[in-house]
């Protein structure tokens, strides 16, 4: 065996996914697929006879009806190809009585069918071609369409067909036994209690039966799957984890040869339920590059020897509740331990507990299941509520019945997933849509802010309410309700899974994913979001010992984020800390209403710069420790300070803070935007020396990739190739934590459109498509641009076409007329690496936002738009 | 049979209703806890879908109240604006228990409720350091823990700067509470959906908007297969011909359509596009206040009208990077994107642009039995008398009106008038000594002498004569430009006396260019009054 062979089973489960996935065929078509001449050609051929009649009647003045139905009944493809051209199914019933089925219409409705043709302007159609033969040709391509899929899943049958045999070629010459593939049936034949087992369906479902010197040893299952619906999904997580544990009595090694792009969409956690109960599963590729082979001499050589019906003895046992002990198999007690232990280890996904000394297996949940099993056998609101509680190790705050049935609200640790409140409903009814609402109303009564809640109803049957309806219900419903029965609660008890894991499984499955969605778009960042900025926070600290900190930086970049963190680091650190928000401070005024609400101090009705002394004594009084006072975004305030004045002082309100600040009294950090920025710049305001100005610019990139896939990893949300997702990530945002948060939302939003099954994974086309959208150009430019000058907008785009000194930029504002342009040139490079724009490097400035021209093709060509910006200019 | 809706929103339970797609995006947006902002042209479904939306969320369990600012009464001062926001919320959800403070405010008079608000303008009393909108809100919404939706819809209905600034700032205070806020708090309760056709940029200090922190929604059109299935539903047959004919030249304009169909639905089979046709050429004779409705916050700005021009005459232009002016079009409805360029959002809004003198700014055989459009009262806003500006406003509103019924002598006396109301509403605001100056320089102009009569009062330009306004107004000095008032407007708006119109006599439908050209003037003097003040 070669290396790729040896590494089949080697490495771990992740690993073994992964190559799984990464050799899926992209796919199966071929361009003779798409039309086949072979085919047409031949049907033409056949159909020649008729396409020349209706070539002639359509060149006749008018169809004589007569002779047409005489030519009907001479030559019936006559008929054929009109249905053809038509495009009519086999049968098809209008609603004058009239039946149009593959046969010629009799004499009775012949006079109706020709009418028809009239009445559908069938000859005008014709007529209108050059000839019948092309419209023959084109409804040739159309009729083989359907039947295209079935074509290819045939060259699938056939290439499989094909390893199959090399691959048992291969294995006899290398074993020097002779391997031979038999018919499934001789399973049944060979092993007659095979043919009483539940899955006879799955049974008759297998492909290839290969045997070793008449002995079979391993069974083929082929499956390929184009996409992932329901139905696949069970099979996946149920039927063929039942057909590997029935093949397993005989013992015969089950061998699933998987493919088609809907494996790949499938979440890691089913693949991973798969690969552990199912021998073998691997990929065409896989099989043809040794795999199988590779299979088949495990399956040979391999010396497991099962007895057959005590596997069934021990499941039946297990079923019902029951402890299993060797007294229980009718065997020697030697024997029996080897099979108890056997049994665990062939039942991998089951919670199971082999007792010291192998006498006895039982389920690890086991009163949990004997519950389960009886909610099962009959249903108890009551019982339901405490079994889930029990299950997920919830406490139970406080029940109550009601109209809805039996109400609960629970307590868990919280995660990105799983609210640490939220109700829980159980009741004996039908699922129907009314109940999904109550239940989201209760919800919302009951605990408003969280996103789940819970119903545990006898039986989910998903053909009492479609999951397409389930699913655009959730989206008008205050919370995701997720709905679960006995069935469901003894698979999770079952699973050797943490029974949270399963339940979150569940939850994602069933979810509108923007509810609990974890990226913030529009409002500041909470701190569960808060990555990166450990070395602006440094500095901070660093220098508030000592001075002012003034924190630059434009909108969205996450200045107030930063200073709610902070705030929690300073009082941390034995800072007194005391924050707010100016945004909605326009005067000193305010200023003094806003502090006075905040901080609960007392301060004049009409507060003047110097209250400002007042104002740190009495926060002083509130505790002993050096006061440090953070103001976000103080732009507006200082625009009042700046056009107002006190006792002929400008700039009053920051002139105390300055005081304030050299005498030690109390530090200050203040964040802004363009206003603030520019008096620190300033030569001429040499009194704002007493801040040191951090300018806060995009995120590195680690802090980036942690911002958007973290939070995504919470989701349980896979993501094929991160190595180049991560760089995709980056190109995209540049780090901006907004353009971030925002592509993160769209991920989210692009999940949540998929059916359940195919949330779980995310690639880079994903991401690719989301940015090749009007909507996230559009955003990324806005983000950066919003608060821009057109003479910023101008020189950005010069940069972006290459022209990266400020003195080119100068000259060539110069030639054009501009008025001091030295001076707005340089003040323009400044604003624009405030905005992380741009960034210098050497003498040059280049574009920090590197994605920033792709963005700008969403608004035509880059050249264009220089040129509408200088006469804007 | 259900029947089309051309006035006011569509019920609930009409059948001509059509879903919107946006209506999702909002509820799902709300139910996640976050503020919308939903913006869309006049007459494109926003107020049909937010009775919508407020009924589903109510059913959903959340408070839901729905606030229609154009509904707010006259109000004299800030105080009253705020009493009625909050009385409207109160009422809506009929709180039967008297408990709550606002109560106890109203029983302290109406000033208490906007102290309390801490918006009073000079006094700043006692309540204004400790209650604030929030406070306030608090005190009559509900005492549960249930998530509370306020819906504001045409929420740039505040016609004072200084009240919406207001207004909104507190709204925006309530969202930067936000993010510390606990789980009982109003600020982690409440959740605002406001709707409206506006620029969020321009309408509130954009540092203290609360449109900033909104989740931005904007409406669509209708596609192909909803005109289809509106027609069907109301009509209850398919007449795709029919559609898809207006289809070509509406679009997807949910009012348009339905003010076509509502003609087609009232005669006979054999009539249907005999009607579709009238009604199309109704719309295209402009003689439907909804181009009015769509296109006159364009000639409220000029760079709008620059741009709008620049369309009329290329067919597209080139969309701009975060140029609030381009997104604002589509949001009027005038615009929508096309790849990288701009173009009109359906064929008759395109006609009329481009047969639009005021748009084209020239006369041609076209323009000048094209429609005109009234501006927005807002141009008007740097008038200092409130009743000289309502006065001036309406009559230039129904002068327009007039002209676009052909009736263009009456359009005539009204931009007249209107233009009269500007000059005595400037002249009135003049210091003294700027006025009797004037008045001085036009008594000396020998050409043009100034000539009051015993009527007229020398300090008082309200008694004056259109015609002494002009010569006073020529001559105020110390402007940054020459007022010159158009005396041509003057003279024809004497043919409101019928011994004047038959002087010179010419027939009514002659007088096109001699309305088109007084629309002008009168924007212009418009312009250059607002300019210097």
């Amino acid at each position: 065996m070669d290396k790729i062979q040896l590494s089949m089973f080697n490495g771990d489960m992740h690993d073994r996914i992964l190559k799984f996935r990464q050799s899926i065929t992209p796919g199966f078509y071929s361009p003779q697929d798409i039309i086949p001449h072979d085919f047409i050609e031949q049907e033409i051929h056949k159909l020649m006879t008729a396409i020349i009649e209706l070539d002639n009647f359509r060149a006749s003045n008018g169809v004589n009806k007569s002779k047409f139905v005489d030519s009907l009944y001479n030559n019936p493809l006559i008929y054929h190809t009109i249905r053809l051209l038509l495009a009519l199914p086999k049968n098809i019933g209008l609603s004058n009585g009239l039946e149009l089925s593959e046969k010629l219409p009799d004499e009775t409705t012949i006079g109706d069918f020709v009418l028809l043709l009239d009445e559908i302007d069938f000859w005008d159609l014709i007529s209108r071609s050059s000839s019948v033969k092309d419209l023959v040709r084109v409804a040739l391509i159309w009729s083989y369409a359907q039947r295209r899929p079935y074509r290819v899943l045939r060259n699938v049958e056939k290439k499989v067909q094909e390893i199959v045999s090399q691959s048992v070629k291969q294995i006899s010459n290398s074993l020097n036994q002779q391997f031979k593939i038999l018919a499934p049936e001789s399973l049944s034949e060979s092993y007659p209690f095979f043919e009483g087992t539940r899955s006879r369906s799955v049974r008759r479902g297998i492909d290839y039966v290969v045997a070793v010197e008449g002995k079979p040893i391993s069974a083929i299952k082929v499956i390929f799957l184009t996409g992932i619906g329901g139905s696949q999904l069970r099979d996946l997580r149920t039927l063929y984890p039942d057909l590997q544990r029935e093949l397993s009595t005989i013992p015969v090694q089950l061998v699933l040869i998987a493919d088609g792009q809907g494996f790949v969409k499938i979440r890691d956690a089913i693949l991973q339920d798969l690969f552990q109960s199912v021998h073998t599963v691997i990929s065409i590729n896989q099989a043809q590059k040794g795999y199988l082979t590779q299979a088949l001499t495990r399956a040979a050589t391999e010396t497991v020897q099962r007895l057959t019906p005590i596997d069934r003895i021990i499941e039946s046992i297990l079923n019902s509740g029951n402890r299993v002990g060797i007294e229980d198999l009718p065997i020697s007690h030697e024997q029996a331990r080897i099979e108890l232990a056997q049994f665990i280890n062939v039942n991998p996904g089951l919670a199971l507990t082999l007792a010291p000394g192998g006498e006895l297996i039982y389920w690890t949940r086991e009163d949990l299941v004997r519950r389960g099993i009886e909610l099962n056998n009959s249903f108890n609101p009551r019982k339901a509520l405490n079994l889930f509680c029990n299950t997920l190790d919830a406490s139970l705050v406080s029940s109550e019945k009601s109209e809805l049935g039996e109400l609960g609200l629970v307590e868990v640790k919280p995660d990105s997933i799983i609210p640490e409140h939220f109700l829980v409903v159980s009741n004996d009814q039908e699922m129907n849509p009314e109940l999904l609402k109550e239940v989201a109303k209760k919800s919302l009564q009951e605990v408003p802010n969280a996103r789940l809640a819970v119903l545990v109803i006898p039986q989910d049957d998903s053909d009492t309410l479609a999951q397409s309806t389930r699913r655009s219900l959730q989206s008008v419903l205050s919370a995701n309700i997720v709905t679960l029965d006995p069935s469901n609660l003894l698979d999770i008890i079952k699973s050797n899974k943490n029974p949270r894991d399963e339940f979150s499984s569940r939850v994602l499955e069933q979810s509108d994913l923007t509810k609990i969605s974890p990226f913030v778009v529009n409002s500041a960042t909470p701190s569960r979001m808060y990555y990166g900025r450990e070395k602006e926070e440094a500095t901070l600290l660093g220098t508030l010992a000592t001075n002012s900190v003034a924190i630059l930086g434009s909108r969205r970049i996450g200045k107030t984020s930063l200073l709610h963190h902070v705030t929690r680091s300073l009082k941390d650190s034995n800072f007194s800390a005391f924050f707010v928000d100016c945004q909605t401070v326009k005067d000193w005024c305010d200023f003094g209403h806003m502090a006075q609400r905040a901080w609960e101090v007392k301060l004049p009705k009409e507060f003047q710069p110097q209250h400002l002394f007042d104002l740190v004594v009495k926060l002083r009084k509130k505790s002993n420790q050096s006061i440090v006072i953070l103001l976000d975004e103080i732009d507006q305030l200082l625009d009042w300070d700046i056009e107002h004045q006190q006792d002929q002082v400008p700039e009053a309100f920051f002139r105390t803070c300055r005081t304030l600040s050299q005498e030690g009294k109390a530090q200050f950090v203040f964040s802004g935007e363009r206003t603030i920025a520019r008096k620190l710049w300033d030569p001429h305001s040499p009194h704002w020396n007493f801040c040191r100005s951090l300018s806060l610019q995009q995120l590195d990139r680690e802090a980036t990739n942690n911002l958007i896939i973290q939070p995504l990893e919470l989701l349980q949300i896979q993501i094929s190739e991160i190595v180049s997702f991560r760089d995709i990530v980056w190109r995209l945002t540049s780090g901006h934590p907004q353009i971030a948060q925002y592509l993160g939302d769209k991920l989210v939003e692009r999940l949540n459109e998929r059916e359940p099954e195919d949330r779980s994974n995310l690639r880079n086309e994903d991401i690719q498509e989301i940015a090749e959208t009007y909507e996230f150009k559009e955003h990324y430019v806005t983000t950066y641009w919003g608060q821009a000058t057109n003479l910023e907008k101008l020189i950005s785009l010069l940069i972006t076409k290459g022209i990266g000194t400020p003195s080119e930029i100068i000259d060539k504002f110069q030639v054009a007329g501009l008025p001091d342009p030295e001076r707005s040139v340089i003040d323009a490079l400044k604003v624009l690496d405030l905005y992380g724009i741009l960034r210098q490097k050497g003498n040059k400035y280049e574009l920090r936002a590197e994605w920033f021209a792709n963005a700008l093709s969403a608004y035509g060509e880059l050249t264009q738009l220089i040129e509408r910006y200088w006469e804007k200019v | 049979m259900s029947s089309y809706h051309t006035q006011g929103a569509v019920p609930l339970n009409s059948d001509a209703y059509i879903e919107r797609p946006f209506e999702q995006k909002v509820l799902r947006n709300i139910l996640a806890g976050n503020w919308v902002l939903l913006l869309g042209p006049r007459q494109h479904g926003k107020t049909t879908s937010l009775i919508r939306i407020n009924h589903q969320l109510q059913n959903a369990g959340l408070i839901s109240v729905m606030i229609d600012l154009q509904a707010m009464p006259p109000c004299n001062d800030y105080q009253e604006l705020v009493k009625w926001f909050v009385s409207r919320i109160e009422q809506i959800l009929n709180v039967a228990d008297t408990r709550s403070s606002l109560s106890k405010l109203y029983s302290k008079g109406t000033d208490s409720i906007a102290r309390a608000l801490g918006v009073g303008n000079a006094e700043k009393s006692e309540e204004h350091e400790t209650r604030q909108l929030d406070q306030l809100l608090e005190s009559i919404l509900p005492q549960s823990r249930t998530p509370i939706v306020i819906i504001i819809d045409e929420a740039s209905a505040i016609p004072n700067t200084e009240w919406r600034n207001a207004f909104y700032g507190q709204i925006r205070a309530i969202a930067n509470l936000r993010a510390v806020a606990s789980d009982e708090d109003l600020a982690a309760r409440v959740r605002f959906l406001f709707a409206g056709s506006f620029r969020p940029e321009n309408l509130v200090n954009d540092l203290n908007s609360p449109f900033n922190v909104c989740e931005r929604i904007e409406t669509d059109d209708l596609l192909l297969e909803d005109a289809n299935n509106l027609m069907e539903k109301v009509v209850s047959e398919q007449n795709q011909a029919i559609v898809k004919q207006v289809y070509d030249i509406v679009g997807g304009q949910p009012y348009l359509l339905q003010f076509i169909f509502s003609k087609v639905q009232l005669v006979d089979e054999y009539q249907k596009q005999q009607a579709c046709d009238e009604a199309i050429a109704l719309l295209r004779s402009g003689q439907n206040d909804h181009f009015e409705g769509v296109f006159k916050r364009v000639f409220a700005e000029a760079e709008l009208i620059s741009i709008v021009s620049a369309l009329a005459k290329d067919g597209r232009i080139n969309n701009e990077p975060a140029n609030p002016n381009y997104r604002y079009l589509q949001v009027l409805g005038i615009a929508k994107r096309e790849g990288a360029y701009l173009v009109f959002r359906n064929q008759l809004y395109q006609e009329f642009a481009r047969s639009s003198s005021q748009l084209l700014q020239e006369l041609n055989s076209t323009s000048i039995l094209a429609p005109l459009i009234a501006p927005s009262e807002d141009v008007y806003s740097f008038m200092q008398s409130n009743e000289l500006r309502e006065i001036a406003y309406s009559m230039e509103l129904g002068a327009v009106r007039a002209h676009n019924c052909g009736n263009y002598r009456l359009a005539l006396v009204g931009f007249g008038s209107a233009l009269e109301a500007l000059l005595i509403d400037w002249l009135s605001s003049l210091s003294s000594s700027d006025l009797n100056n004037a008045t001085r320089l036009a008594r000396r102009d020998r050409t043009n002498q100034l000539n009051f009569n015993h009527f007229e009062d020398n300090n008082d330009p309200g008694t004056w004569r259109l015609v002494n306004l002009i010569k006073v107004a020529r001559k105020v000095a110390n402007a940054p430009r020459i007022i010159d008032p158009p005396e041509a407007v003057r003279e024809w708006r004497n043919v409101i006396h019928p011994s004047v119109a038959r002087t010179n006599y010419l027939p009514e439908k002659d007088l096109a260019p001699e309305s088109q050209a007084a629309c002008g003037f009168l924007g212009m003097l418009r312009r250059d009054i607002e300019a210097i003040i």
